[in-house]
């Protein structure tokens, strides 16, 4: 072997070397790429389930202030009857008022120990009940305007959104959604039934839940809606090329299906529970003394005896929403009646006003509307995997 | 001698790919530490959104939350703002609170302990208006996560990454993302101010100081529509 053979030995190692490199910077590239598609999978998904919850705000919102507004108006109407109920007994000379110069029929002419004057007491009464009638007139025009809201109107409003985060949304801004991803929405359709959605995201069920009576007792514009809403954009790789390896781009696709539930439901005495918030510890409805022009509490009247008609210092005019010592039965049950539990049991032997509602917010469920294709969801094309 | 010529030529080679080879092995190596640390921070900025988006009852749908979100008129004290969970760090520590398989201590955030934080006032509501029958609000919370991986100053500098991209030895992996949901009584309250001055009236009637009107006032013939109310939050 002579110094030109040598020479021709120079650089052997070099295709071994330069093979493993350029492996080893594809395998990099592909990590690389892997990684990326990752990330953008669960991105994806983010803003599928953000843009499907705030989608769903335009029924939950509905019937939350339906519902709100509804306990208000429930709650005049009884503040007007009770205050009916005490100008009818006031005209009858019953209820505990005395009027100068009456002394004849159910009137005293006098107060016999810390009755009050009939007179002042018809005056407050009225006020209040012009006050209240003109209170309860702005309840029930509220529930008015609010219910004027077809199911047409809501499929309407929801596809507006779905479209206003696609075309004008702030990407990484504090309110905005993700600005990188097309919206598109399937048609909201009607839920068949009122509680069939998944509990957990593993899968555990609620059950059926009854289903709507008939499919046309409820109305058509008080029926839960569900949506499917899929995010979509095409990526570009980190590494597209590689010599003649080509890595093309890739969909990010998030897919999220949400419907529009009572998460809350709730029984309610308001004027028995105390109001936590309350600077002086007060019923979430205190009594009202409408009898009274300063709304203050005769001074016969004992604070104890206020909700129960049959003691003898009960103030007949006045507004009070009182309620019962309940019972929770957990006990065994009596012959013949099941279950024994679940219940409560109570004596209704004193005023009562109390309340049973519940409250709307979108919950997740599983996805519905079959196939979506990159087509279908007009994914946005070639976004940079740095967007 | 040509056996000695020949002789250590795969040596020299080596002596000149070898650093080059082990460079671009490391290079892969953080790769993979930088694409499973990226995942991860999308992983918790998702993990935060969920627990964060997670419905509170007492404080967001319940009689108790109505009560006290009536605005000036109200006697009582206004419900607590509402906060939303950090996004937990656990998932970049390698701490074991988070509910997911522990990792080694290559896979974890290096350089700085990672930064988190969650944005959830009721000033982020997002009013959607233009176009609508019926004006709808949702809430957002912005969540953020951001870790910090250590890159050897001599593979930034031999793989040409630039000085804004990787800081000194450091290279951020930052994402924030926003999650909404439909928004709670509270802001529908604050929001919808006609709703909210009803209930007032009904819920916290102020003492009569004068005389109302002598007669009720009728019901306006046609009844207002929701769409001529504005929302101001």
């Amino acid at each position: 072997m002579d110094a030109r053979s040598a020479h021709a030995q120079r650089g052997q190692t070099i295709p071994v070397w330069t093979f493993g490199i350029m492996t080893t910077l594809m395998l990099m590239m592909a990590i690389f790429n892997y990684a990326s598609s990752l990330r953008w999978q669960i991105r994806a998904q983010n803003a599928s389930d953000s843009v499907a919850q705030a989608i769903l705000s335009v029924q939950t919102q509905h019937y939350n202030e339906i519902l709100a507004d509804l306990h208000g108006a429930a709650i005049e109407e009884y503040r007007i009857r009770r205050t009916m109920a005490g100008l009818l007994y006031l005209l009858h000379g019953d209820g505990g008022c005395w009027a100068t110069g009456a002394g004849t029929g159910s009137y005293p002419a006098s107060s016999p120990g810390g009755w009050i004057d009939c007179a002042s007491a018809y005056n407050s009464l009225r006020n209040n009940y012009v006050a209240e009638v003109n209170r309860y007139a702005q309840d029930v025009q509220t529930i008015a305007a609010l219910s004027q809201y077809t199911q047409a109107q809501q499929i309407a409003d929801m596809e507006t959104i779905a479209s206003t985060f696609q075309n004008n949304c702030a990407s990484d801004g504090p309110t905005g959604s993700d600005c990188v991803f097309t919206y598109t929405i399937a048609t909201p359709t009607a839920r068949a039934e009122l509680s069939g959605a998944e509990s957990d995201s593993g899968g555990e069920n609620n059950g059926a839940g009854e289903a709507l009576p008939n499919g046309g007792n409820i109305a058509t514009d008080l029926n839960p809606l569900q949506l499917e809403v899929v995010a979509c954009a095409q990526i570009l790789q980190p590494f597209s090329s590689f010599f003649h390896l080509n890595a093309i781009p890739f969909y990010a696709i998030g897919r999220t299906a949400a419907t529009s539930t009572m998460v809350t439901q709730e029984w309610f005495a308001p004027g028995v529970l105390t109001n936590p918030n309350s600077p002086t510890d007060a019923y979430f409805q205190p009594p009202e003394f409408t009898e009274s022009a300063s709304n203050s509490q005769p001074s016969i009247y004992s604070a104890a005896n206020f909700c129960n008609s049959s003691n003898t210092a009960y103030d007949w005019y006045a507004v009070h929403w009182c309620s019962n010592a309940y019972k929770s039965l957990y006990t065994t049950p009596a012959p013949g009646v099941t279950p024994g539990y679940g219940g409560y049991s109570t004596y209704v032997n004193t005023d009562e006003y109390s309340t049973w509602s519940g409250w709307w917010a979108a919950v997740p469920i599983p996805p519905y509307n079959g196939t979506w294709t990159p087509t279908g969801a007009n994914c946005a094309q070639n976004v940079r995997w740095t967007s | 001698m040509t056996r000695a010529v020949a002789r250590g030529q795969a040596i020299v080679e080596t002596a000149v790919f070898l650093p080059l080879a082990l460079l671009v092995l490391f290079a892969v190596i953080w790769a993979a530490q930088y694409g499973v640390l990226s995942e991860r921070v999308e992983s918790a900025v998702r993990y935060s959104g969920l627990i964060s988006n997670q419905i509170n009852p007492f404080v967001e749908y319940s009689y108790y939350v109505l009560y006290n979100s009536l605005g000036s008129s109200s006697p009582n004290s206004p419900v607590p703002s509402q906060t939303c969970n950090a996004p937990t760090t656990d998932a970049l520590t390698n701490s074991n609170t988070y509910p997911g398989p522990s990792m080694g201590p290559f896979w974890t955030a290096t350089a700085a302990p990672p930064v988190t934080q969650c944005v959830y006032t009721n000033s982020q509501s997002v009013v959607f208006s233009t176009g609508m029958n019926q004006n709808a609000i949702a809430l957002s919370n912005s969540t953020t996560v951001q870790a910090q991986l250590t890159v050897p100053a001599y593979l930034s500098s031999a793989l040409g990454f630039s000085s804004s991209i990787i800081g000194p030895g450091a290279l951020p992996i930052a994402r924030t993302a926003n999650f909404m949901k439909p928004a709670d009584l509270k802001t529908i309250l604050s929001c919808h101010n006609t709703l909210q001055a009803a209930l007032a009236g009904s819920l916290a009637p102020t003492p009569l100081t004068s005389a109302p009107p002598t007669t009720t006032t009728p019901m306006p013939e046609p009844l207002p529509t929701q769409s001529s109310v504005p929302y101001t939050c």
